[in-house]
């Protein structure tokens, strides 16, 4: 299920659709596999209402709804290929936004066991430890819905964009060379994270293997728009696709993740000095490190491919 | 019953081989029910007392929709495993082949505008129904809300074997399609109004969880 924003009480129906949103989203996609679809669509039911720019739950509908897209594209559904390709922009920023979505990240324990020590000591040490050997037994169904399907749509999302062509709706050779080769680094960069994992699953055992998974995409990604001389914003169809979307992505969620760590941190203050408290104080720092180390990294990738001059 | 009529091969025993249209009329009578069943809870979202009886009547007609919808989901799904069965063989399967493909030209996009109409009046019951809190404490409002989208789901997946199986011919014309889309997409919007929670509501929230601790 995706997660819905904690903590916050709305009607019961909003709540019903909350819960079912997967559903609704996934049915949706599968209509548009037999159905004309307006071009509009992306517009029409992903628009930001009234003061919900920054909603969470609205871009983890969009995100749902590209990844199972893209799954029926691959599948062989020639409609739903043809809004994939129509909707490119949309879907390859879905897909980046995806890759920096905290949420996710969270759901992998976390492998630094010398942060967990240093924070809380030798109880969360071991905590830690008990959680991160028991999450590399399990299966990665017991993981989110996004996560779960993350690395499948990365690579569908690659299929799809490799065999793009002209026919699709856009006229200029060098924005197909991109896109394909964008598709290309995609699936390639998929399939070497899937062999250096060994398995046929790339699912990640922990928070910071997966943030360096989730890097080595992204990087690939952009170093495929090298290639081409192109950026985001040479796109067409894209929704404020560019490099200020993905800032603005970094934005809200270490924005997120700072509420987060700061009402630890009260916490700490008040004087819960348990060891369940500590351990998730420590934890949640721990996530931190992990996930302002990926954003840096990829941020000072992007800012160096900006000054060169190919990506703005 | 479509299982145990193709598994028996008995469509001649019953004497149905030369009616391609049973299907369809049993199809008719399923969503009719449907219909009706969600007609009678939007009379009930109306009401404005707050009675045992509405509670049992709500009750009720939401387990049918969650029943009903049930067997339409498992219908389809048969009808999609015997229409791929018999794309590729026998001729035994010919009576079967023509009444589902009958059914499948007629009641598609009829039965995913039903279903979606479903979704619409449980929606409207959990915001609207005096009731509506009480009902969902068994999530029996979920479950049904849940069984309308696999219904939907099945019938499209019927289609598609329908249309797999059609090759040539002018089967996906005969459907409404268009207006399906935009009976969900409608709905889709409507529902999904206001129910995005914002980074504003999570820091009050936090703020107002921390107040409340510091309180205790």
């Amino acid at each position: 299920m995706i997660p819905t924003t904690i903590g916050i009480k709305k009607s019961d129906a909003q709540d019903l659709c909350c819960r079912q949103s997967v559903g609704l989203i996934c049915v949706l996609a599968a209509l548009c596999s037999i159905c004309t679809v307006p071009s509009t669509l992306y517009h029409d039911i992903f628009r930001q209402r009234k003061q919900d720019d920054d909603s969470q739950l609205i871009q983890h509908l969009r995100t749902a709804f590209s990844c199972e897209l893209a799954r029926l594209a691959t599948k062989g559904f020639s409609k739903c290929s043809a809004l994939a390709m129509q909707h490119f922009g949309d879907v390859l920023n879905d897909t980046i936004v995806s890759l920096f979505d905290f949420q996710s990240i969270k759901k992998h324990p976390t492998s630094n066991t010398t942060l967990l020590l240093k924070l809380g000591g030798e109880y969360s040490r071991r905590k830690g430890a008990e959680k991160l050997k028991q999450t590399s037994a399990t299966d990665a169904n017991d993981f989110g819905y996004m996560d779960q399907n993350l690395w499948s749509w990365c690579e569908d999302a690659g299929k799809l964009f490799r065999k793009w062509n002209l026919r699709d709706g856009h006229t200029e050779p060098n924005k197909k060379f991109w896109i394909n080769s964008a598709g290309r680094a995609i699936e390639s960069a998929c399939t070497q994270i899937r062999t250096s994992e060994d398995g046929d699953s790339p699912h990640a055992t922990s928070a910071e293997k997966e943030c360096g998974m989730r890097r080595e995409l992204l990087r690939s990604i952009f170093a495929s728009m090298k290639q081409s001389h192109l950026s985001f914003g040479d796109l067409p169809g894209t929704h404020d696709g560019n490099v200020r979307s993905i800032a603005g992505c970094i934005t809200k969620n270490v924005f997120f993740l700072s509420k987060t760590v700061s009402y630890y941190e009260e916490q700490l203050r008040w004087g819960c000095e348990d060891d369940d408290s500590l351990y998730k104080r420590a934890e949640i720092r721990a996530y931190e490190e992990a996930y302002i180390g990926f954003c840096a990294s990829v941020l000072s990738d992007m800012l160096r491919r900006i000054v060169i001059g190919y990506m703005y | 019953m479509l299982h145990l009529s193709v598994s028996h091969d008995s469509a001649e025993k019953m004497g149905l081989d030369d009616d391609t249209s049973m299907l369809e009329y049993l199809m008719s009578s399923i969503i009719s029910n449907l219909s009706a069943s969600i007609d009678n809870m939007e009379t009930l979202n109306l009401s404005i007392k707050e009675t045992r009886n509405l509670f049992n009547s709500s009750k009720s007609c939401a387990h049918v929709i969650k029943s009903t919808t049930m067997w339409l989901g498992l219908i389809f799904d048969r009808a999609t495993f015997i229409i791929r069965n018999a794309c590729n063989s026998s001729d035994k399967l010919n009576v079967w082949y023509a009444a589902i493909k009958k059914l499948a030209e007629s009641t598609c996009a009829l039965a995913i505008i039903v279903l979606t109409k479903a979704l619409g009046v449980l929606f409207d019951t959990a915001s609207t129904n005096k009731l509506g809190k009480s009902l969902n404490v068994d999530l029996t409002l979920d479950k049904a809300f849940h069984c309308c989208l696999g219904a939907i789901r099945k019938v499209v997946c019927f289609f598609h074997a329908c249309r797999e199986c059609s090759e040539g011919s002018s089967f996906a014309d005969t459907q409404n399609m268009s207006s399906v889309f935009r009976e969900y997409q409608n709905f889709m919007v409507s529902c999904s109004i206001n129910v995005v929670p914002t980074v504003v509501d999570l820091t009050n929230a936090l703020v107002q969880y921390a107040r409340h601790r510091r309180r205790k």
